[in-house]
């Protein structure tokens, strides 16, 4: 897979000082996990947290410290516990070919076991739940050759290719693309004509459509 | 000579030893405690994160891959995660390393041919030549933990200012790392 679109530095240096809401992490993470190079870059900027970490005067820990966590150790952990979690996991990534595995914990392994809802236009969102209400996110799935209707932003929006891929006109994104755009930009997201294309969209304020009927339906469909 | 902590990180994953993982602890666990105590909470609690940080290195040693990290930039993420799972109410997506969809790096960058101590050497180097503005709001979003609107708010400049202070502070980092190649 060769990814082309990237998200901006500030989301990856946040993410790797652990400044990141828990929303735009979803994004970065799942992001990452279909992105060698962006992999590479958080790697660096955790080097940049390692070189001021070590770079601390210490602070002095309690007297019986060691010998507490070394008593701690010998106890028996939740392993055995979160072993059998990784083992459910893996058998269901066997099947999961679209998601991450950080965003299956929010949407499930199957695309088809999505409860989407559509938006009008063969365009279909499913709202994710996250705590964090500094933004939004949502899965999209766009019919194979439909356009989401001509829209700008009047914030941040965020997106992931999951599988098939898009085009704007100017740039073509396919799986592991993310389009990380501000409110300059209107554009009108068209999946090419092969495959449905999903994708996960953190957008953290209301976009504006340009066209009538949509802004009508907006209050209902929450995008 | 003493053991770096690269090594004893790397003996107590390949072999648990406890005697290793002590020195590390003497060695680390006050800086730790520091980074904790830089979040407002105070001794005790710090104390406690600290330790339980601790408890998660022995218990993911094994990951601890020498090429990817040094053993302090390692131990930093396991605190900051440890941070962020303590004090935040909400969830903390990750990467899970053992994600399928993980493919295996098909080219190798310059980045992973590149030693890990030349790597920390040139941040090390790359952060000290940073103007005190740059650097300060490098060590508020690392250290402090602050986002880049609670670094506006903290210093009194624009979120604009602080992201291109990040940016080109991360700019001149690749630029040394490039110098490498």
């Amino acid at each position: 897979m060769t990814v082309n679109h990237h998200p901006h530095d500030d989301l990856l240096l946040s993410y790797a000082a652990g400044s990141l809401s828990e929303t735009w992490s979803l994004a970065v993470a799942s992001h990452l996990s279909l992105c060698t190079e962006c992999r590479r870059t958080i790697e660096l900027a955790e080097t940049i947290g390692g070189v001021l970490f070590a770079d601390m005067p210490d602070e002095r820990m309690s007297s019986d410290a060691l010998d507490h966590v070394l008593a701690q150790i010998d106890q028996p952990s939740g392993e055995a516990a979160s072993a059998n979690t990784q083992l459910a996991l893996d058998k269901h990534a066997a099947v999961s070919t679209t998601f991450p595995r950080v965003l299956c914990e929010y949407v499930g392994q199957d695309v088809d076991d999505v409860p989407w809802k559509s938006i009008g236009g063969e365009v279909y969102q499913h709202l994710i739940k996250t705590a964090d209400k500094s933004a939004r996110a949502r899965l999209l799935r766009i019919a194979a050759g439909k356009t989401v209707p001509s829209h700008g932003h009047r914030g941040r929006e965020l997106t992931l290719v999951l599988s098939g891929s898009y085009q704007d006109g100017l740039s073509l994104f396919s799986a592991g693309d993310m389009e990380d755009v501000d409110e300059a930009l209107v554009h009108k997201p068209t999946a090419d004509t092969a495959t449905d294309c999903i994708c996960l969209v953190i957008t953290d304020a209301p976009i504006k459509f340009k066209e009538w009927v949509p802004r009508l339906l907006q209050p209902m469909i929450g995008i | 000579m003493p053991l770096s902590e690269n090594d004893l990180l790397g003996r107590v994953g390949l072999t648990q030893d406890r005697e290793s993982f002590a020195k590390l602890f003497v060695a680390l666990g006050p800086r730790v405690k520091a980074y904790m105590m830089k979040i407002g909470s105070d001794p005790a609690f710090s104390e406690e994160i600290m330790q339980e940080t601790f408890i998660t290195v022995w218990r993911k040693a094994g990951q601890f891959d020498p090429k990817k990290a040094s053993a302090v930039t390692w131990i930093f993420t396991i605190a900051r995660n440890r941070r962020i799972d303590r004090l935040r109410k909400e969830k903390r997506p990750a990467l899970d390393p053992n994600d399928p969809m993980l493919l295996p790096n098909d080219s190798p960058t310059p980045l992973q041919n590149m030693e890990q101590s030349t790597i920390v050497e040139s941040v090390k180097r790359s952060i000290g030549d940073l103007p005190e503005d740059q650097r300060e709001v490098v060590r508020l979003s690392f250290i402090e933990g602050l986002s880049h609107q609670e670094i506006s708010d903290a210093i009194g400049i624009p979120l604009g200012t602080v992201k291109s202070r990040l940016r080109l502070s991360f700019e001149k980092l690749r630029h040394t790392l490039g110098d490498f190649q």
